[in-house]
């Protein structure tokens, strides 16, 4: 399936696909970015409380125009099994550049608001004001023009112009990109610490309605970190491992922390939301942990991305290391370090870095 | 019966039409001062007047003020009475002396027309008014009072306002007006000075390159914007805001008012025919006539739906009014007029334009629903009605034409693009709302309610928009009949 867009050059836009990620972890993923387009965030919101399908929102921006109908590809995969691609989804998309002047945005229907998550992309009529969001970004939305402490700078109508995120602060009318996505005028679809401001609002319980992600009667984690945790479900995701395995866990000797089994680092589940089955070639770290994990022979290890053997590196913590003595080696030239250490026993950060070549 | 909603910040008052210059734009074509001069007894009352109503500060100007003897006079009773008190003067007569008396008697800012550099300057205005500017600033700058200038931007002028720039620079100007010339006096008899509407652009740009070198404060006059990021930033830097401060009509009669030399009070000096004066002050008291709730209504009751062509549609129809009144009655022939002199409508024109030549109206769909999200909605519209010419049967372009009109507060053209899409699917619940609010709108409030509670009913209860439009449009019943029963 296919949809098509059509976007302006230096804005900002959204796609939103759902999926049961939370759940089943069956996820949507961004398999293919063309030239021009990049992507600012991601964010989930929840449908419904508890176990339920989430919207996952993809935030792009138009850095520059593109041909027309590039491609963005998201492909629905299993986050625990990524060879298995289920769907993809295609959005042919056109940049077109932008050739008009900048005016201040203005409705005299402003307040007019997205109510339902799931609404339509057009929503006429007004908010009542008890309907509206709070909270906003830490300050009261809906009322920015009284907003004294925005983003961490203060906006008072006194006080002299602050930059907020490379625009003026006090010009809510005006201001085009907030946390990097529009927020033109403070009726638009608002975000509220990763998920929307009216789910907060649309809480027919306040006992249940979501304070900063956690439920207010209780500390049961609502929302962290974009992902949605059920109250007690076991299977949700926290700081990108399965936080249920975590509270669940009877003995916290053997609870996850940070993905990794405390007393068994080599059947990690997942690490720093890489997902790692057992014996498979998932990625750690963007190189197979399976491999270096179920390696024997240093020989053959894949270490921190790069073969030891120097011929085959590629890339070691996002740095090209082609050369042994040009190669980075966490952000600093590996051969530098190498070079003060005594070689023959140097094993740095968990791998031997000297001597590779005779490794090989 | 006293009209008290408004209050009344600023004034201007043209102290007398005497005048000795006779510059080619003037636009009171002045010369001698007029029959029917206010006296300096009624001008000091007037003054007192002036503080009674609770201005805060007022601009003297002419004709040349200061041909009148007894301006400094009033100068000192306005300031002695707390308002705020600046003037407009060619600079003839503006010696140190003179400017010491306007010190002395609490002058606040003083702003000398200058309208180009030594040689344009005196071709339009008076051999040696230049060199008079000069030297009236050089004295005021020893006093430090607080300096301005003026500049009519006609054709004459245009292409050396940066060399302008620089002499007022030079000579220590605090801040620079700039204001269009407009066809009214003098400048009537000169249609090949005036600007052409694309140029209002060439001036923004100016004004805001030059607010951003930040060597002078540039303020463009009334006459010029609307709603552009440049002029908005423009201002916001000459100001020393930190916040922009949208255009939101004309003050005339709102938060202003004019004063003539007969005493003949208006909304603003350069709308000056006769059925725009509201009263004179030696027949009723000032406050008398700006409360009266009869007066001023051409401003006070403009609303956008009595406008006419582009102004009439835009999105910033209802805050602006078209802008400036006198530039439409000037070049138009009435406050009700087109302002072709809007860069926004300019922008407008060139859109129109170019959506005019797409021949696919699925891109014009696209486009639109790409421009909504980002509240480019005027924008929409356009791409719209196009997509409309090229399919008049596709629904989804009623649709999306339904809410973008909404938006724009066209509500006529949102109910007409609502009420075709039902007519393609009647049991179109999104086009029925849509219609539903539009009524509502445009005050067939019941017919309304009626209508969003069938597309409630058809929707089965689950659009939860819809039920929420539904409880807005009751609730606001509620609160207006309570109020009304008040």
């Amino acid at each position: 399936m296919a949809n098509e867009m059509v976007v302006l050059q230096g804005q900002s836009f959204s796609i939103e696909l759902q999926s049961m990620l939370g759940s089943t972890n069956y996820g949507w993923t961004l398999t293919k970015l063309p030239q021009g387009i990049a992507l600012l965030s991601t964010e989930t919101a929840p449908l419904a409380a508890g176990v339920a399908p989430v919207i996952q929102r993809f935030w792009f921006g138009a850095v520059s125009a593109t041909e027309d109908k590039a491609e963005l590809e998201f492909t629905l995969v299993n986050l625990t099994d990524m060879s298995a691609a289920k769907k993809t989804h295609t959005v042919l998309l056109n940049a077109i550049p932008s050739d008009s002047e900048e005016f201040a945005k203005f409705s005299e229907n402003t307040n007019a608001s997205i109510r339902a998550v799931a609404g339509p992309a057009m929503p006429y009529g007004l908010v009542l004001g008890s309907a509206e969001a709070v909270v906003k970004y830490g300050y009261p939305c809906g009322a920015n023009e009284t907003a004294l402490m925005k983003y961490g700078y203060p906006c008072g109508a006194n006080e002299t112009a602050l930059m907020k995120y490379g625009y003026t602060c006090g010009a809510n009318e005006t201001a085009l990109m907030k946390y990097g996505y529009p927020c033109s005028v403070s009726d638009l679809p608002l975000m509220k610490y990763g998920y929307p401001c009216g789910a907060q609002d649309a809480a027919l319980n306040r006992e249940a309605a979501m304070i900063y992600g956690f439920k207010s009667s209780a500390n049961e984690a609502a929302l962290k970190y974009g992902y949605p945790c059920g109250a007690n479900d076991a299977v949700l995701m926290k700081y990108g491992y399965p936080c249920g395995a975590q509270d669940a866990a009877s003995n916290r000797e053997a609870a996850m922390i940070y993905g990794l089994k405390s007393s068994a680092n080599e059947t990690a589940l997942m690490k720093y939301g890489y997902p790692c089955g057992v014996q498979d070639a998932a990625l750690k770290y963007g190189y197979p942990c399976g491999a270096q994990d179920a390696a024997l022979n240093r020989e053959v290890a894949m270490a921190y991305g790069f073969k030891s053997c120097s011929s085959e590196a590629a890339l070691k913590y996002g740095y090209p290391c082609g050369v042994q003595d040009a190669a980075l080696k966490y952000g600093y030239p590996c051969g530098v370090q190498d070079a003060a250490t005594k070689k023959d026993a140097a094993i740095i950060y968990g791998f031997k870095c000297d001597s590779q070549k005779s490794d090989c | 019966m006293a009209n008290i909603g408004y209050q009344p910040v600023t004034a201007v008052w043209e102290v007398t039409m005497g005048c000795n210059f006779r510059c080619g734009h003037c636009g009171s074509s002045c010369e001698g001062a007029l029959p029917g001069q206010l006296s300096t007894e009624e001008a000091l009352d007037l003054c007192d007047q002036i503080a009674d109503i609770g201005l805060k500060w007022i601009t003297l100007s002419g004709g040349e003020p200061l041909t009148r003897q007894d301006t400094p006079e009033l100068v000192k009773r306005l300031s002695g009475n707390g308002v705020i008190v600046n003037m407009i003067t060619n600079g003839w007569l503006l010696d140190a002396k003179m400017a010491k008396k306007l010190k002395e008697n609490g002058i606040a800012t003083v702003a000398i027309s200058i309208d180009g550099t030594p040689e344009i300057h005196d071709k339009i205005r008076k051999k040696g008014a230049f060199e008079h500017a000069r030297q009236a600033f050089a004295a005021m700058k020893e006093l430090g009072i607080k300096t301005g200038a003026v500049t009519t931007i006609t054709k004459q002028n245009m292409d050396i306002l940066p060399e302008l720039k620089e002499e007022l620079i030079r000579m220590g100007v605090n801040t620079w007006q700039v204001q269009l010339g407009l066809p009214m006096g003098n400048l009537k008899e000169r249609p090949d000075w005036l600007l052409e509407p694309r140029q209002v652009k060439d001036i923004i740009d100016f004004c805001y390159d030059t607010a951003k070198e930040g060597r002078i404060d540039i303020y463009p006059a009334d006459c010029i914007g609307y709603y552009s990021m440049k002029d908005l930033e423009t201002r916001r830097m000459s100001y020393k805001s930190n916040g922009y401060s949208l255009w939101d009509g004309c003050n005339a009669g709102i938060r202003g008012f004019g004063i003539l030399h007969n005493g003949d009070i208006l909304g603003c000096t350069s709308i000056r025919s006769k059925e725009f004066i509201e009263g004179n002050i030696r027949e009723r008291k000032l406050r008398e006539i700006w409360e009266d709730k009869n007066a001023f209504l051409w401003r006070r009751q403009m609303t956008k739906d009595k406008l006419s062509g582009s102004c009439k549609k835009c999105i910033y129809g209802s805050k602006c009014l078209g802008g400036c009144p006198n530039t439409r009655l000037t070049m138009k022939g009435s406050i009700y007029e087109e302002n072709e002199y809007c860069a926004y409508n300019l922008s407008l024109k060139e859109k129109e334009t170019k959506y005019g030549k797409c021949d696919s109206a699925a891109a014009l769909l696209k486009l639109a629903e790409a421009l909504i999200p980002q509240g480019n909605y005027q924008e929409a519209s356009f791409a719209l009605k196009r997509a409309q010419e090229l399919e008049p049967n596709n629904v989804d372009v009623y649709r999306a034409m339904g809410y973008s009109e909404f938006m724009c507060g066209n509500y006529e053209s949102c109910l007409e693009a609502n009420e075709k899409a039902l007519n393609i699917n009647s049991m179109d619940t999104y086009a029925m709302g849509g219609r539903a609010l539009a009524l509502y709108r445009l005050g067939q409030a019941e017919e309304g309610l009626r209508v969003m509670q069938e597309a409630v009913s058809l929707s089965g209860g689950q659009d939860p928009n819809l039920i929420q439009d539904l409880r807005y449009m009751t609730s606001d019943m509620a609160a207006k009949a309570a109020y009304a029963s008040k």
